[in-house]
Formats: structure tokens, sequence, C-alpha cells
């Protein structure tokens, strides 16, 4: 029987700064990987809120971590495309898959500036999947005393789905249009925040999507313009403090931090699996000794290539350099895809288990 | 005085000044300047600076994007020109999002990017299945083909669509890319190319097809 209790105070303990007994491992759970363990589909998992439980609660049992997220992502990506969607009676513009994560056929929902005019904001306590993913929760909670989770995606992720590659166009020629989009979308967001709220729990943290904030993608002043802006807003008006959820190749980690502070945002930690280099990392924790670390691996590096040895290896290294003082969980990032060998996500778990302990004592 | 309209080409091209380099095309047109030295000394060499400013961080999407639809405008305009000149048709590519992924956005910035090269693209859509791919490659004959993935689970069925094609002698090379992918992915479902991002992309397509 897994210790939901210890693996809660773990996490927490991390999250904000002390020393728990061992490094927290924390999946982030995927469609695709709940659907090979649970054996349903995606649509028979999310047909009740009750079956979605039980599938969330089997599904990270098997695992074996310290995290209880829904096995559907309760993040406002795909689902929140759904959810986009439905409100705008736009059923057809959502592709269901069996045993793969769903998602909006991009740039279709607001293809036109009037689209953009016309577009209605989810009633996130009201269209689905919000409603079963809300009751879901509260039901893990009622069984484990873990598995809620409020998580934003505060512009971009929506952007892209709705105006799709031609927001990038829009960033340098027609920016009040798009800007007019990203209100659009924070209100949505905000409105998922108050249902959220209401129908779950009150929250003690916001795991923010920054998906805007990547080097191959904006300038970081055209991310912050359309994106960063949103996040500042929402910590002051929510008075949330941050998990930043970032899972591009070449985050604005340092630049956004550094400036989200200016703004008196308060930052609890990082989800990142690159830069893959841990010593970046070791630079990084030097820098922000007061932000804990969610990461160290990256789920299409060891994870899907290698062998339980090297998912072994890599989480000795991380914890060697990393764990020493607290402020470090182990997250594969992002979303486990299909290809993964269930062996080496146990590895992790076996790894953490093996070199973990605090205090931490490797060579 | 044809080097200043050169010159002028590559400045409108980093200025993303559409309707500024359409008409300096007009003006070197008028001047009896040959398609093919407008495209090699003016054009191509705008395109390669944007290029460099991209992979140092100096651009990012938007510029990138952005100068593939210029360039194609500009490429509209001059075709009619070419034939006598060039003589040399576009080089084709056949692009598609592969079957179980509907992302979009990845493969047109690289259409917008391929386009904006002098290419000539024929985009499938998302989710396309195998037998598309190989219908679609058996009628057009394609130069290229390209494949683009954003989730892990597409990663199975474009090997499945690379082992189609070439079980069915296609002789285009395949390239992929997006966000499911890294090189030695790649190298392992059978791609003979591999692109981190849209100009990485290029690059190795104009490699692939001689340019």
């Amino acid at each position: 029987m897994h210790d939901y209790a210890a693996s809660l105070a773990r996490f927490a303990t991390a999250i904000f700064g002390g020393i728990p007994d061992r490094v927290p491992v924390v999946f982030l759970t995927s469609e695709d990987v709940a659907a090979r363990i649970s054996g349903l589909t995606i649509r028979e998992m999310m047909s009740s809120p009750e079956i979605l439980a039980e599938k969330t609660i089997l599904v990270n049992n098997f695992l074996g971590g310290d995290g209880m997220a829904l096995v559907v992502n309760p993040y406002c990506g795909p689902f929140e495309g759904l959810a986009w969607a439905r409100a705008n009676g736009r059923n057809d513009v959502f592709v269901w898959k069996d045993y793969t994560t769903p998602f909006i056929r991009e740039g279709l929902l607001c293809k036109t500036e009037k689209d953009v005019d016309n577009l209605i904001i989810p009633d996130h306590s009201k269209v689905e999947p919000w409603p079963t993913l809300f009751k879901a929760m509260n039901i893990v909670q009622e069984k484990t005393g873990m598995g809620r989770s409020l998580a934003p995606s505060l512009t971009w992720s929506s952007v892209q789905m709705l105006r799709g590659a031609q927001a990038y166009i829009d960033v340098k020629r027609n920016p009040d249009l798009l800007m007019k989009l990203c209100e659009k979308i924070y209100a949505s967001q905000w409105d998922y925040y108050q249902a959220y709220s209401k129908m779950v729990e009150p929250p003690p943290t916001a795991f923010e999507c920054c998906y805007a904030f990547n080097q191959h993608m904006l300038s970081f002043e055209d991310a912050w313009k359309f994106e960063g802006r949103f996040i500042v807003r929402f910590a002051k008006e929510s008075g949330l403090p941050l998990i930043l959820h970032n899972c591009g190749f070449k985050p604005y980690h340092i630049e956004l931090i550094e400036k989200l502070r200016e703004e008196g945002v308060v930052i609890l930690a990082v989800n990142g699996s690159h830069p893959l280099d841990i010593d970046w990392w070791v630079e990084f924790k030097k820098k922000f000794p007061d932000i804990t670390i969610m990461g160290g691996l990256h789920v299409s590096a060891e994870m899907e290539n290698g062998t339980e040895q090297d998912v072994e290896n890599r989480v000795k290294e991380v914890i060697k350099k990393l764990g020493g003082n607290g402020r470090l969980v182990i997250t594969p990032t992002c979303c486990m895809p299909w290809r993964i060998p269930l062996n080496n996500i146990r590895a992790v778990v076996r790894a953490v288990e093996k070199y973990g302990r605090y205090p931490i004592n490797i060579d | 005085m044809n080097g200043q309209l050169y010159e002028l080409m590559r400045e409108q091209i980093l200025a993303f000044n559409e309707e500024e380099l359409l008409k300096t095309i007009d003006d070197a047109i008028n001047l009896g300047i040959s398609p093919a030295d407008i495209i090699s000394k003016g054009l191509s060499p705008g395109l390669e600076i944007v290029g460099d400013k991209f992979v140092k961080g100096e651009f990012f999407l938007p510029e990138l994007m952005l100068s593939g639809n210029i360039m194609k405008r500009v490429l509209d305009k001059i075709r009619p020109h070419m034939s006598s000149s060039t003589g040399e048709p576009s080089k084709k590519v056949l692009i598609g999002t592969v079957q179980g992924d509907i992302h979009s956005i990845g493969k047109n910035i690289v259409t917008a990017v391929l386009e904006g090269d002098g290419y000539e693209v024929h985009d499938l859509g998302e989710d396309v299945p195998p037998a598309a791919f190989l219908e679609k490659a058996g009628e057009l004959d394609p130069d290229i083909i390209a494949m683009s993935a954003l989730i892990s689970i597409s990663v199975s069925k474009m090997a499945e669509t690379i082992a189609v094609l070439k079980e069915n002698s296609s002789r285009a090379p395949i390239v992929v890319g997006g966000a499911a992918l890294t090189e030695e992915n790649a190298k392992t479902i059978g791609a003979d190319g591999f692109g981190f991002d849209a100009w990485q992309g290029l690059r190795i397509i104009r490699k692939l097809t001689g340019r």
C-alpha cells in the first residue's frame, strides 16, 4: 500500500524549501501512459469522474512516484482546447484518439479577426471536460489525500491552439489582434481558476505553463509582451506563488525568473528538463538557491532510448549534483511518451530510493 | 547600379518590407536584370542573413515565417520571367504531419520557409496515413518528402510511413522534424535527414536536393 501521506509531505517539503526524508519523484503522467497501464481508451477513462479517479490511482500506484496527477492532464493544454471547441459549438475541430492525447486542430477557431471578436470563453464550471476533471480530482483527494493541481497556461498554449501558425505572423504584423486574443485567453484562465477554487479548493500554488518563453520560438521581449505580463497579472490577482513549467528545448528560465521577481512574483520551483547539462542546473542552483528544481531527466533521452542502467546513472548524477541541500524533485519532463519502456519508469523510482535518502551520500 | 539594387533587396528583406521589396523587384526587372541574378545576388543573400540571425538567436519564428511569406510572394512575381533565363523547374517537396498527429504549426512554418526559398511545396495536411503519402508521392514524384510529428506516439507511425515509402521504391529522400524527434530517433526510423527547426530543415533539404 502506497504511503500517500509520506509522498505528499515529501513533495511539499521539497517545494517549500525544507529537507524531506528523501528526494521526491513525480511523474507527469500522460494519456498515452495511462492508456497503456489501465487498458482503457482516453474516452473510456473520461466517461465518468469515478472511472477517471480510479484509473488515476491505479496508474500512479503502478508508476510508484510521489505524485498523484490526474492521468487525463488537468493543465490548460489539450483539454482546454476541448473546452474552447465545445464552448464555441465546434466539436468538429477537436480530434479524439483512443490511446493518445487528443488535440484541437490548430488555427481553426480563430482564423479571422471576427472569429477572435466572437470567441466565447468557456464556463469552466459547466463546459466539459472540466467538471469531470474537477470531480475526479476531489475523489482522488478523498481517497489518497493528494491529486489536486491548478495548472493554468495563461496565453501561449491557447494562442497556438486557437490561432495556429498565423500567431507568429501576428506577433509582427497584427500585434493588436494577438493582444485581443491574449486578453480573452487570460479571461478564460481566470474563469478556470475561479471554477477550480469553487469546485475543488482554493489552491495553495499554481503550476504555471510558460510556453512562450523559448528561444527557438519568440524573443524574450515578445514572450513577455504576449505571456509574461499575464503571468504577473495572474500572480498578483490570485496572490499565488508559482511553479514555472517550461518543457521547451531552449527555455528562458533565468531571464523569466529575474523579470518575474522584479515584478514581485513569488516563484517556488521551476519544472523543465532543458538544458540537459546538469552543470547548467548546478549554476542555476547557485544563482537561485531558494527555488526548487523539478526536473533532471528528459523523457526523450535516457528514459526513452536508454537502458535501466542509463536511467539509474542519470538519476544518481542529478541527485549527487543537485540534491545535497534539498530543493530537488526528480521529475522526468515533460509528459512521458508512448515508447518509454515501463521498466525505465520504474528504474527512476528505484534509483531515487537507492541514492536519494537524506542526507545524500554518494561516493 | 545593380549592386545597389541587390543591397536594397537585402535591406528590405531584413526590414520585412514586402511592398517596397516588390517595387525594387519591378525596378530590377525593368532594368533588364535577369531573374537568376535577382535571386542569387539579392534575395538569397537576404534570406541567408535572416537564417544566420535565427541561428544566432537574433531572429525568431515570427521573422523566419514572415521572411518566408515575403519571399514566396516575390518569387511568384518573378516566376513568369524565369523560364527563358533559368529553365530549371522548382524542386518539389511533399510535406505532411503523420497519422495520429494533428499539429500543424511546425509543418506550416517549414512550408513557409521552403516556399520562400523557391521550393514547390505540396502540403498533405495533418493526420496523414502512410497510404496517402505513398499515393501522392507516386503521383507527384517529389524531390523530397518531409514529415512532421509533435507527439511521441506519432514516431512509430512516421517509421511505418518511411518503411512503406521505401518498400515501394520511392526515390525521394525523406526528411523529418518535430518535437517528438531527436537526430538519433530520426536515423533509427530510417529518415535521410533531420531538422531540429525550420532553418535547419531548409539547409538539409537544400543539401539533399543539390542546392
